[in-house]
């Protein structure tokens, strides 16, 4: 008799928990009562925390479950901390912004955290039609979280072109797979590894590929398939943008770098030239674009297409080298771009939500703390040493020069010298006018926002300063090319 | 102290007093506090004298990013000791001037500052060891340089000078970060101290990034149009950065990398033509100007010019000649930039045709001013002219056309200087009721700088102190040279003469000359290239954001299928260009033919029809047809949920369409449609090419299925292979499934939420859909029938086609066939649940499901055994599967229900 | 048998009609359903691909598909009904609040 495939139970103990604690709000929220909601906050915030506490403990194990669908890695527990953080510090953001846009607080979480359980299972999916399930729990909760901001018309909008346009890349992704199964027999990524070594590589196969890469390019919102992310990132409530950043980013990523870093790490010169140009591509269309920009949230959005461009270097760059980079950036990129989104929340007010560059005229001068913190953020955006940006994009541009990329490392430097000029605008504004800027909130209103905002100023500064063990971590957890 | 602290501290002392709440606390005292920090640096530079004096060097590298080869890497030798002497000292004398010449200004705080951010950042490039430290300092220089060239950001003209002087510099500063990843590439390192101990000898295509980045700092021709632009800056920060220290950065590059570019012929060469260029060029233009800033930023210009000209030619009196001008132009044009500053705040203008005797009014100042112009124009017995007559020296012993240039352009230098100097304080008075003497505040770092201009004339070996540890480092045979004032009567002091015949017959003739030399106006400038660039790209970022970032859905879609026809279709037509093409051609079933004929008329229906109900049976039809492959491929599971989700899927298309008010028809550009049409046709064609030539030759066959079909049966009790596996095998997979299928039910609760939340009146329900009382009969008793038949298939789902998905979707048609019948108010009448919770039940159900196979100490979700028979229906097996799909059914039906809530409440 | 070619041949036909739906339609419902033709065209490919290569995956795997295709199907109509009770159309050319 044969058995039946063993079932790694920690495997799934982080999504788990996230599950578990998605329902638990949605089953909470039916019967409890309107003023108790804000528990629901905790609630989530303690789900997040416990999941990553766990995947931290399981930190060490290297296996693989359910048939190598999934795979218990170092590289998977990586993300799902990098998730978890970036969910808890989401939660931390949206306590008192839900009340002021009016968002259903229960709905809102409970598909934050499901969101959160798709990008886990992306991360650790070791099989391409789970990287899709994946992909897709996540995508229709980030979806609706887009569209959830019901009093303002743009959101509503900014739903509807994200799925229709995330539902045609999709296709594409899905048609992809049908294609890399005709070729190689198999939707598994060591089957398909082996299938690439040993058997050489079809048309079907690149065809298939390049299908990926258009589904993944999407997700990452990699120019040209970056289109539809300004207008998302603008109409979404902020809290929503800052989680797509940030955390749709970072997910579409792992599963990006496992497939093409691993799996298709022999097929390197078979994809490296389109993602060479992908990259250069990326990061300058966000550049040139976020010089132009008047709102905030759509300017950070450009920015994050640039960044996105940076990553790709990381990609290009390959080996053991480029992988750390791309996981250290990634951190690096997440904790800058929440810290800045939060203070974009920080000076909105019901009913105004301060977005123009303009808004933030004397903003430095008037709230020393903010002024602070965002200058920390748009400096360490730029690459300023000795922030943690400039560290995440040294190690970039590093592995690009030992690659042999110099030119791409180049393209990269100029970028970020272009990229200076609409982040540091704020900083002017912030600190070089007086006049004609506006009155925010009180923050000692919003405690948990503040606390978000200085985690991630605290942590924006540190990880520069001493960037020695974070980067060991991201070295460790890369896994070696396939 | 430490030397490694004590050099630091160099840096940080600065950066971190820039910090301080100087606009709350210390306002009033912040020119004196501020001027603390410099002096500070002026002292250390003066302990740390003896460790650099002998030729030696300090050095000390903090680890930062030890695997990339990035230390905090800081040296003082001579050549840094001399600039950071020149960043020190300079700086005491402007942050005193400044609290003067703009004490009643609420931004002081600001500059002082941004001032000793300066300060900080280019303490950073003369001390960095480490290449990227230094590119980083070099770039901060010019980001302080960009904020303090903005300070009165209220006037365009000063927004345009900073962001041009940014440009330029800073672009400069990264083709030598681009420089710098070359050096580290070829040789491993990125510290300066490693190349010149290794004693590289670098190419000459490094050596020309290097100097592009030291030509834009330096202001050299043609990079030189952002020094007259940056004269918008306050008049103390063009003194400090714009004359004594910030355009210096060049010189220091140059005279830095200089030993590791000894073989390389390149070098020199360019070093000494740009130099002598813009030597020429900034001469001549400097006598144009009216301005008198912008007459000393051209001569600035041209000053930069003989020192980079003097670096090139590395023989060791030019080595001397470069380090003591130098000093000696920090200290003149520092006097003279201030002296402006100090004309300007008592008349309140700076343009020459409105000055003129002031020597009255401000008889210090122009006692002052004198020698500094002495200085300037090389005239005894100032430094100018020690520094003067080492350079023709120093021309004199190359043999080409560098001694006419030379006197050509300090014939230039002679007049703009008493063009300058006449102009202020001696031309014929013009109306300037509040002229009155400038401050001491003010007059002090004026008489100071131009008091050293003398100095160095007077007594030689003050300003041999200063150059003479870096001399040394330059060029080997330099320490013979000793600086004197009298010379001699040797060939460069017959140039000297030259020159001030020259220049004295030129001002004579100044009425003459120099309205020739306005009149004569370049067709086109390098300046405005510049501008003419900038709004080039600016226009460019603007076209991209409007033409490009339409925020129409299908533009972006055009974009995406474009994109990926390019990427797939080039390199496919490059591949068959080469393989011979032999599709495969064995005969197709002629009933085949006819269905995927059918299957592409139903999907061009889709794209073309615009009435609803064609619409929706075209895509029916497809879908139809779909189910009827997966017969035809033995998918009897599949044919069998395709044709429900299809049905479900229809009747919503149907209701919604039906809710929707119809679209307007607008006409769509004939191009725009062009191009879609083009893009279409062209990926179907792409498609075809690689699906026809694809080659399945190799083909790995599936271990799984083999070990699947024998062992399901085995283990869980199933003949329906496909179902089993879902649901025992990959259960977990299933539940992945469910947990999409449990978040967009979510989402759908979500919405339906946002909907009733934002329009909040009730729907209008009373009228049926369905007014015939037989076929509403009808639909009662199918109802019910399909209800039993979703039963019947959710029991037999394990062994049979059938399960819990299934079930739910034909569960779901039945109720949508309900509500068709009925008006829509009974139908929400007829389902009293609440969705939502029906979608948790099933959710819960599915999830203990698995948790109960594992306390029964299977695996998750594998059946644990029974069988149970039950009459009609045949053999049931109690398994846990059975609740599993069970589960599944209860989450589709609620989510179906969910939807169809939310239309009928439209 | 029929070769395995003429059947991927067909989802791509299939497959590319629904890409041109998604780019010469206006109406956001069309176009969504034109996706939905694409996820179709894939399935096909891959119930044709399980039976060439003798694997049950290909068949499972459309499984998921079509879930997940239900799903992106019930919250696609209810995001378009959302945006039209907002802006009283769904037309992909009026919808563009959001841009440059």
């Amino acid at each position: 008799m044969i058995t039946p495939p063993p079932v790694n139970w920690l495997s799934l103990l982080p999504g788990l928990i996230l599950t578990v604690t998605g329902l638990l709000i949605l089953f909470w929220d039916l019967w409890m009562k309107p003023e108790e909601r804000r528990l629901l906050a905790w609630l989530g915030f303690i789900g997040f925390v416990a999941a990553g506490i766990v995947s931290v403990l399981l930190w060490g194990r290297n296996e693989s479950a359910f048939n190598g669908m999934l795979a218990l890695d170092a590289y998977a527990l990586f993300f799902n901390v990098i998730f978890c953080v970036v969910g808890a510090m989401t939660i931390l953001m949206s306590v008192h912004y839900l009340e002021t846009v009016e968002i259903q607080p229960g709905e809102y979480y409970a598909l934050l955290l499901f969101a959160t359980v798709g990008m886990v299972v992306m991360a650790a999916a070791t099989d391409l039609i789970v990287i899709f399930l994946g992909l897709e729990t996540m995508s229709i909760a980030v979806y609706v979280l887009a569209g959830m901001w019901i009093r303002r018309l743009q959101s509503s909008e900014a739903a509807l072109k994200y799925f229709l346009l995330g539902a045609f890349a999709s296709g594409f992704f899905l048609y992809g797979i049908a294609l890399l199964y005709g070729a190689t027999g198999s939707v598994q990524l060591d089957k398909i590894a082996t299938a690439a070594t040993t058997g050489g590589v079809s048309s079907l196969f690149l065809v298939g590929i390049a299908l990926l890469i258009v589904g993944f390019g999407f997700k990452v919102a990699a120019a040209p398939f970056h289109v539809w992310t300004p207008d998302v990132y603008e109409g979404a409530p902020t809290t929503v943008t800052a989680f797509m950043a940030v955390g749709v980013k970072a997910a579409a990523f792992a599963a990006f770098a496992r497939v093409f870093l691993h799996t298709f790490g022999s097929l390197h010169a078979e994809w490296e030239g389109i993602l060479w140009v992908l990259a250069v591509l990326t990061m300058t269309v966000g550049n040139i674009t976020a010089l132009v920009q008047r709102n905030i949230k759509r300017m950070l959005a450009y920015s994050s297409i640039a960044h996105a461009g940076y990553l790709l270097i990381a990609m290009v760059a390959g080996r053991d080298l480029g992988g750390a980079a791309l996981l250290y950036y990634l951190v690096a990129y997440g904790v800058m771009t929440l810290g800045a989104f939060g203070v974009v929340l920080a000076v909105g007010r019901q009913g105004e939500p301060n977005e123009e560059v303009s808004d933030y005229i004397g903003l430095g001068l008037r709230y020393p703390v903010l002024g602070a913190a965002m200058t920390v953020f748009m400096l360490s955006l730029t690459g300023v040493p000795p922030l943690v940006g400039f560290t995440g994009k040294f190690y970039i541009f590093s592995a690009a020069v030992q690659a042999g990329y110099i030119w791409l490392a180049v393209l990269g430097v100029l970028n970020s010298v272009i990229s200076a000029y609409y982040y540091i605008r704020v900083v002017v504004n912030m600190y070089m006018y007086e006049e004609g800027g506006k009155t925010i909130e009180a923050l000692s209103a919003r405690p948990a926002l503040v606390t978000a905002i200085l985690l991630a100023a605290v942590a924006t500064v540190f990880m520069g300063v001493f960037p020695s063990a974070s980067i060991s971590l991201a070295k460790e957890s890369f896994l070696p090319p396939g | 102290m430490s030397t490694p602290f004590l050099l630091s501290l160099l840096i940080l002392l600065p950066i971190l007093s820039a910090a301080l709440p100087f606009s709350r606390l210390l306002r009033h005292a912040v020119g004196p506090l501020a001027t603390l920090v410099p002096a500070a640096q002026v002292l250390i530079l003066f302990i740390l004298w003896p460790d650099v004096r002998e030729g030696g060097q300090l050095l000390h590298a903090w680890a930062w990013l030890a695997d990339l080869g990035l230390h905090l890497g800081l040296a003082l030798d001579g050549l840094s000791w001399l600039f950071a002497c020149l960043i020190a000292g300079i700086g005491v004398l402007v942050f005193f001037y400044a609290a003067s010449y703009l004490h009643a200004d609420p931004l002081l705080p600001r500059l002082y500052r941004l001032l000793l951010l300066f300060n900080g950042a280019m303490m950073g490039v003369v001390l960095a060891d480490n290449l990227i430290l230094l590119s980083v300092f070099w770039e901060l220089t010019s980001i302080a340089s960009f904020l303090l060239i903005g300070f009165r950001s209220q006037r365009p003209e000063a927004c345009d000078g900073a962001t041009k002087a940014l440009l330029l510099t800073a672009g400069g500063g990264l083709v030598m970060l681009f420089a710098i990843l070359a050096v580290f590439v070829q040789h491993g390192t990125f510290d300066l101290s490693t190349l010149r101990a290794n004693q590289v000898s670098l190419s000459s295509f490094i050596g020309v990034c290097f100097l592009l980045a030291a030509f834009s700092k330096s202001a050299q021709f043609p990079f030189h149009i952002w020094l007259p632009s940056a004269m918008e800056a306050p008049t103390p920060v063009s003194a400090y950065l714009h004359a004594a220290t910030m355009v210096k950065a060049g010189l220091y590059l140059v005279a830095r990398l200089s030993p590791l570019f000894a073989a390389d012929p390149l070098w020199p060469a360019a070093t000494v033509t740009v130099g002598g260029v813009t030597l020429v060029w900034g001469g001549v233009l400097a006598c144009k100007q009216t301005d008198l800033k912008a007459l000393l930023a051209y001569s600035t210009v041209s000053q930069l010019g003989l020192i980079m000209s003097l670096l090139g030619l590395r023989t060791p009196t030019a080595s001397v000649a470069a380090l003591l001008h130098i000093v000696n132009h920090a200290a003149f044009k520092g006097a003279l930039f201030l002296t402006a500053g100090a004309v300007e705040h008592a008349t309140g203008t700076r343009d020459l045709h409105q000055l003129g005797g002031l020597r009255a009014a401000m008889p210090l100042t122009a006692a002052a001013a004198l020698l500094a112009t002495l200085s300037m124009a090389g005239l005894p017995p100032s430094g100018g002219f020690v520094s003067k007559e080492l350079f023709y020296e120093a021309v004199l012993e190359t043999s080409s056309w560098l001694p006419s240039v030379a006197v050509a352009a300090s014939g230039f230098t002679f007049l703009y200087s008493l063009l300058f100097f006449h102009g202020v304080f001696f031309a014929p008075p013009r109306e300037s009721p509040h002229a009155h003497e400038t401050p001491v505040g003010m007059l002090l770092p004026i008489a100071l700088l131009s008091g050293c201009a003398l100095v160095f004339g007077l007594a030689p070996p003050v300003a041999e102190a200063l150059i003479a540890p870096a001399v040394g480092l330059l060029s080997a045979h330099a320490a013979a040279a000793h600086l004197a004032l009298w010379h001699g009567l040797t060939p460069a002091f017959g140039l000297s003469l030259l020159t001030v015949a020259i220049g004295g017959a030129a001002f004579l003739w100044r009425d003459a000359l120099v309205p020739l030399l306005r009149a004569c106006k370049a067709p086109y400038s390098f300046d405005r290239a510049y501008s003419d660039g900038v709004l080039g790209v600016n226009a460019f970022a603007v076209w991209l954001r409007t033409r490009y970032m339409t925020g129409h859905l299908t533009d972006y879609a055009t974009y995406l299928m474009t994109v990926l026809l390019l990427a797939l279709g080039l390199p496919l037509w490059w591949f068959y260009r080469h393989t011979a093409f032999t599709p495969d051609v064995a005969p197709v079933e002629q009933y085949e033919i006819g269905l995927a004929l059918l299957m592409a008329i139903g999907s061009l229906g889709c794209c073309v029809f615009r009435a609803r109900v064609p619409l929706v049976l075209s895509l029916g039809l497809v879908g139809a047809l779909v189910s009827i492959f997966f017969v035809l491929f033995s998918a009897p599971d599949l044919a069998l949920t395709q044709i429900l989700v299809e049905s479900v899927g229809l009747v919503l298309f149907l209701l919604v369409f039906r809710f929707l008010s119809p679209i307007a028809r607008k006409p769509i550009s004939w191009s725009k449609r062009g191009v879609q049409v083009a893009l279409s046709v062209g990926s179907g064609l792409v498609v075809a090419l690689v699906l026809l030539a694809a080659n399945l030759g190799q083909i790995h066959p599936s271990v799984v299925a083999p070990f699947y079909l024998a062992s399901s049966y085995l283990l869980a009790g199933g003949r329906n292979v496909v179902n089993v596996i879902v649901v025992d095998f990959r259960g977990y997979d299933t539940m992945g499934e469910i947990t999409v299928f449990s978040v967009a039910a979510l989402a759908v609760f979500a919405m339906i939420k946002l909907g009733s939340q934002g329009n909040p009146g009730p729907p209008d329900l009373s009228t049926p859909v369905l007014p015939s009382v037989i076929l509403r009969a009808i639909a009662r008793l199918t109802l019910h029938l399909m209800l039993l038949f979703s039963v019947y298939l959710l029991l037999r789902g394990h062994n049979a086609p059938g399960g819990g998905f299934i079930a739910g979707m034909l569960t779901a048609v039945a109720i949508i066939l309900q509500m068709i019948a009925f008006d829509l108010r009974t139908f929400l009448q007829e389902i009293p649940w609440n969705p939502l919770r029906i979608v948790m039940t099933g959710l819960a159900i599915a999830a203990s499901t698995g948790l109960g196979a594992l306390c029964f100490g299977y695996p998750f979700l594998t059946s644990a055994f029974g069988h149970l028979h039950l009459p009609l229906i045949g053999e049931v097996e109690l398994v846990t599967a059975v609740l599993f799909d069970f589960g599944v059914y209860l989450v589709v039906v609620g989510t179906t229900l969910g939807i169809i809530r939310t239309i009928a409440e439209d | 048998m029929v070769p395995i070619s003429y059947h991927l041949v067909l989802s791509g036909v299939l497959f590319t009609i629904g890409v041109m739906g998604v780019l010469l339609r206006r109406n956001t419902i069309i176009i969504f359903m034109a996706i939905e033709l694409m996820l179709n065209a894939v399935n096909l490919s891959f119930v044709a691909l399980a039976r060439h290569l003798g694997s049950l995956d290909g068949q499972l795997i459309v499984f998921f598909v079509m879930a997940v295709a239900a799903a992106e199907a019930a919250v696609g109509l209810a995001i378009i009904l959302l945006v039209f009770r907002g802006r009283e159309t769904v037309n992909a050319d009026e919808l563009n609040l959001l841009r440059w």
